[in-house]
């Protein structure tokens, strides 16, 4: 049987509550029937009603009759942790009427779908030129709405140093939070995300008035450059929009940037924020020996795309988009693999990191995050009850704020340094994941 | 320097201030030299990007100026396996917490140890959970013991080593030194907390007097008795109530004399009767505990008098009234009944049964009173096996609502017989039809706790499914099975790592 561990079911969950609420189904006595075949598990679930719950782990794909919008519903995941903890309760059984009508209906949407994208490339040449012209007339209507948001911006951030960043810190929060909802309007969400980041620096305590101003030259210089977008190589110019927030998908990988490869899942971050949630998720190939970065987001009442747990390995192709300095890309045709005994290569120290992100910056200026392994830290903990991780030299990286997993990283070190993985973001380091005696962990 | 120009420049804002001139002869000089100035705003932002950018390629690390710590020594015993691994994560998760140290037992007796990933949530754990602390030294490893010297919190968990730790600042970590004096060598324990005694601030002592409950004996009475001399009162009953479990104490043999002249028997047509005359307060026996002040964990609520006369029962051994009357201890409590100082007295002697740890008026005291609130499952403890098996079967035939509340809040596992015994009457009960009552509905679910796992499946069959409550009894039901399912499912995964 084909099923997901407990750690993949959890991080399909919608949200804490769905698993809170599925750990409570999760045994038997809720359940009237339970079985699984090659390709499915199911299960009747006692709820208000009976509700037939169809779920095909390898995509994963599933249904639940119950009315919850949420995606999976709790029955869902209850079943998937009940394959995962006690595969024994599901027996091996012939599958039941219900499970084989949505597998056939699935089977039904699948070929019209596939269909429609042979009808695509069997259009006649006018018909392609229609649809082109009218791809170009969207993509300027948005670049339109872009520049009126960006000179916006550009107004609002000079209003703001000609009054000073003394007042700016007066100023309550809603000050740079609707700035960014215009610039949601605008469809720049990559410079709304940005503006409700700067909107925490003025609280965040001393230092703060440098480390603002260092954001508001930063983005400045990204406007200016935007400005002069024709004038840079195609590359940055992509990096530029990839920073302001345009929405990219597989049609903006040139056919050229396809790597296929055996890929770790090296960790993962899921954050939400105005009711979007972000997950980002880091691969490194085996064979190219690239790091590439997934991103996706979904809006609260979506579930992202499930994707399997930090550790698994996936044979699969990966596209990356244009960029100085290649790192996002999009994944298609995955399936899992057995494990490799295989790591990314790490820095050093410390030291080598700092000299990589330099190198990064030097390529693409607007470079968010670096992904890096380090080969030989220990975890420490300052008296202010804050994590570094001190490097073969006696050097300290400060880990992010955010970082909740510095207990169990030191257990796992037991005090000996030992190889992490996570994310640079020129300031703090994240955490994403470990390797201890050879076997990776992700935190 | 050309930074901090450029942000005592921003604070003001550029209304007030020109951004400063930082044109120079280096390369971010000259590039910076390229700003007109004929525009504030823009070449201010313009700078401060630059000069950022510059810094933030050219930044480093702090040096960590304290040496590094000593590393964790290498574990022989091997972790879990990764199913057993789960069910702990899931445990220690908040779900049926209550049989964590069911699976610390056995996870031990697998010579397993914790996975190190799980031990910062155990040591969490075990912190508020006193049931669990015992059990840790067993299954935490190297591992754990290295990671609970990390933290203040966790310090409770330190393996002990050497007496040196009675000079650690943590006041956990000399406690379980203390412990663990006390359990292998008590005098030197002893010795070790007299010789700081003076230094030590009133909270901790009681602390450490309450250790000293382990391997306590008449070696200790001396020091006890200078104890009964301090100054605060709360001092001085621990140090009493220590006395009191020693039944050749001077302490007890003061409080005996006493109590024989306080509590009366007499023979009235072979029936006992009790005559009592409460004790005065005086400062002999406030100094031997007798204080008249409430004591904690109680049930009952009495009057100075009457906890003066609890007090006093509470230091005598309860054996020393059947011989002196040559009654049972069941006729003495029967006796009591008829007495205004009904409640004092089986106050008293429930204490002083705990106290000396006497099986005859444990059974006494749970025969005629199976709820004694919180102290139930401690009267429970001192039976011996056998012993409380007979006394619940016997109970379960003649008065099951007593054997039921007993078994609601005894804490040790049943076994095979005593299950199917309580089942049958169970399922007896639901088919007479007889509503569920909710305190014997959440009993239920707590008897999965001491049920024998192999049990699951006769519990599971044999319900008169057809009875008009049965819906809410088979809700019960469920929430028992579960449990007990998990209890044997994850006995499973453990015994596969064997």
């Amino acid at each position: 049987m084909n099923t997901l561990s407990a750690a993949q079911v959890l991080a399909l969950a919608p949200d804490e509550a769905s698993i809170k609420a599925a750990r409570g189904l999760a045994r038997p006595a809720k359940w009237l029937t339970l079985g699984h075949d090659e390709q499915a598990l199911w299960g009747e679930c006692k709820g208000s009603a009976l509700y037939q719950i169809s779920v095909e782990p390898g995509e994963p794909a599933f249904k639940c009759t119950c009315p919850s919008r949420k995606l999976p519903c709790k029955h869902v995941l209850a079943l998937l942790l009940l394959a995962a903890d006690e595969p024994g309760l599901l027996p091996a059984a012939p599958a039941p009427q219900w499970l084989l009508e949505w597998q056939a209906k699935r089977a039904q949407n699948a070929q019209r779908k596939a269909a429609r994208a042979v009808a695509a490339t069997e259009l006649d040449p006018e018909q392609q030129a229609q649809r082109a012209v009218a791809r170009d007339k969207r993509a300027s209507a948005r670049q339109r709405k872009v520049e009126a948001g960006l000179e916006e911006l550009e107004r609002w951030l000079r209003d703001l140093v000609r009054q000073g960043l003394a007042q700016a810190q007066r100023q309550p929060l809603r000050y740079w939070h609707d700035m960014a909802a215009r610039l949601v309007d605008a469809q720049a969400p990559g410079l709304a995300r940005w503006l409700r980041d700067l909107g925490s620096i003025p609280a965040s305590g001393e230092g703060w008035s440098g480390r603002l101003l260092a954001q508001l030259g930063h983005l400045f210089l990204l406007l200016e450059a935007y400005r002069r977008l024709d004038t840079l190589p195609e590359t940055l110019q992509a990096d530029i929009r990839g920073r302001i927030g345009w929405t990219l998908g597989e049609a903006d990988v040139p056919d050229g940037n396809w790597v296929r490869d055996r890929w770790l899942l090296l960790g993962q971050y899921t954050q939400e924020e105005e009711q979007i949630r972000m997950r980002r998720a880091w691969l490194w190939g085996h064979d190219c020996g690239r790091l590439a970065l997934l991103l996706d987001f979904a809006h609260q009442s979506q579930t992202l795309t499930p994707l399997a747990a930090p550790g698994s390995w996936l044979e699969a192709e990966l596209g990356f988009f244009p960029s100085q300095y290649p790192l996002r890309a999009v994944l298609r045709n995955a399936c899992a693999l057995t494990a490799l005994d295989a790591a990314p290569p790490g820095w050093a120290d410390g030291a080598a990191l700092l000299d990589a992100y330099a190198g990064a910056l030097a390529q693409q200026p607007w470079l968010g995050l670096l992904p890096a392994r380090l080969d030989n830290v220990v975890p420490a903990r300052s008296a202010a009850n804050t994590w570094y991780l001190r490097d073969s030299a006696a050097r300290l990286l400060p880990c992010h704020p955010g970082f909740s997993q510095g207990w169990p990283l030191l257990a796992l070190s037991g005090g000996q340094g030992l190889p992490v993985f996570g994310e640079w973001d020129g300031r703090q380091f994240r955490p994403l994941g470990a390797w201890v005696d050879g076997a990776f962990v992700a935190l | 320097m050309a930074w901090q120009a450029l942000v005592s420049c921003a604070l003001l804002g550029t209304e007030r201030q020109a951004p400063p001139a930082l044109a120079g002869d280096d390369a971010l000089g000259r590039l910076l030299g390229q700003l007109d100035g004929t525009d504030r705003e823009g070449d201010l932002l313009r700078a401060a990007g630059v000069v950022a950018l510059w810094q933030r390629a050219g930044q480093e690390l702090l040096d960590d100026r304290q040496p590094c710590p000593p590393a964790s020594a290498a574990d022989s015993v091997p972790v879990c396996g990764v199913r057993a691994a789960r069910h702990l994560e899931r445990l220690l998760q908040g779900q049926n917490v209550e049989l964590l140290p069911e699976w610390l037992e056995q996870l031990a007796a697998v010579g397993r140890r914790v996975p190190a990933a799980l031990l910062p949530a155990l040591l969490d754990v075990g912190a508020r959970q006193m049931d669990v602390q015992p059990l840790l030294p067993a299954v935490l490893g190297e591992r754990g013991d290295w990671l609970a010297r990390q933290r203040e919190e966790w310090r409770y968990a330190v393996r002990v080593r050497d007496e040196a730790q009675w000079s650690s600042d943590s006041q956990a970590e000399r406690l379980a030194l203390l412990q663990y004096l006390r359990t292998v060598d008590p005098a030197r324990g002893r010795e070790l907390l007299a010789s700081t005694w003076d230094t030590e601030l009133a909270r901790q002592r009681r602390a450490f007097l309450a250790v000293l409950a382990i391997g306590l004996s008449l070696e200790d009475e001396p020091w006890l008795e200078t104890v009964l001399d301090e100054r605060s009162a709360e001092t001085r009953a621990a140090a009493a109530a220590l006395l009191a479990r020693l039944p050749d104490a001077a302490l007890v043999h003061r409080l005996r004399e006493r109590a024989l002249n306080v509590l009366r028997g007499t023979l009235a047509a072979g029936r006992l009767v009790l005559e009592v005359e409460p004790p005065e307060d005086e400062p002999a026996l406030r100094r031997d505990g007798v204080t008249g002040a409430a004591l904690p964990g109680a049930a009952v609520r009495l009057g100075e008098k009457a906890w003066r006369l609890c007090q006093m029962l509470a230091a005598v051994p309860p054996a020393t009234w059947c011989q002196h009357w040559q009654q049972s201890p069941a006729a003495i409590l029967v006796a009591a009944q008829a007495s205004e100082w009904c409640d004092a007295l089986r106050e008293g002697w429930l204490r002083a049964t705990l106290c000396q740890g006497d099986a005859d008026w444990a059974e006494a005291l749970l025969s005629l009173y199976p709820d004694h609130a919180s102290h139930t499952a401690a009267l429970a403890a001192l039976l011996p096996a056998a012993r409380f098996e007979q006394l619940l079967m016997g109970l379960l035939a003649e008065d099951p609502e007593r054997a039921l509340l007993i078994l609601g809040q005894a804490q040790r596992p049943w076994s095979v017989d005593l299950g199917r015994a309580v089942l049958s009457h169970l399922r007896q009960r639901a088919a007479e039809d007889k509503s569920l009552e909710s305190w014997a509905s959440s009993a239920l679910r707590g008897f999965a706790r001491w049920l024998p796992p192999q049990l699951h499946d006769e519990v599971a069959a044999g319900w008169p499914v057809e009875a008009r409550h049965w819906p809410r009894w088979e809700t019960a039901l469920n929430a028992c099975l579960e449990r007990l399912r998990l209890r044997r499912v994850m006995a499973e995964a453990l015994r596969a790592d064997a």
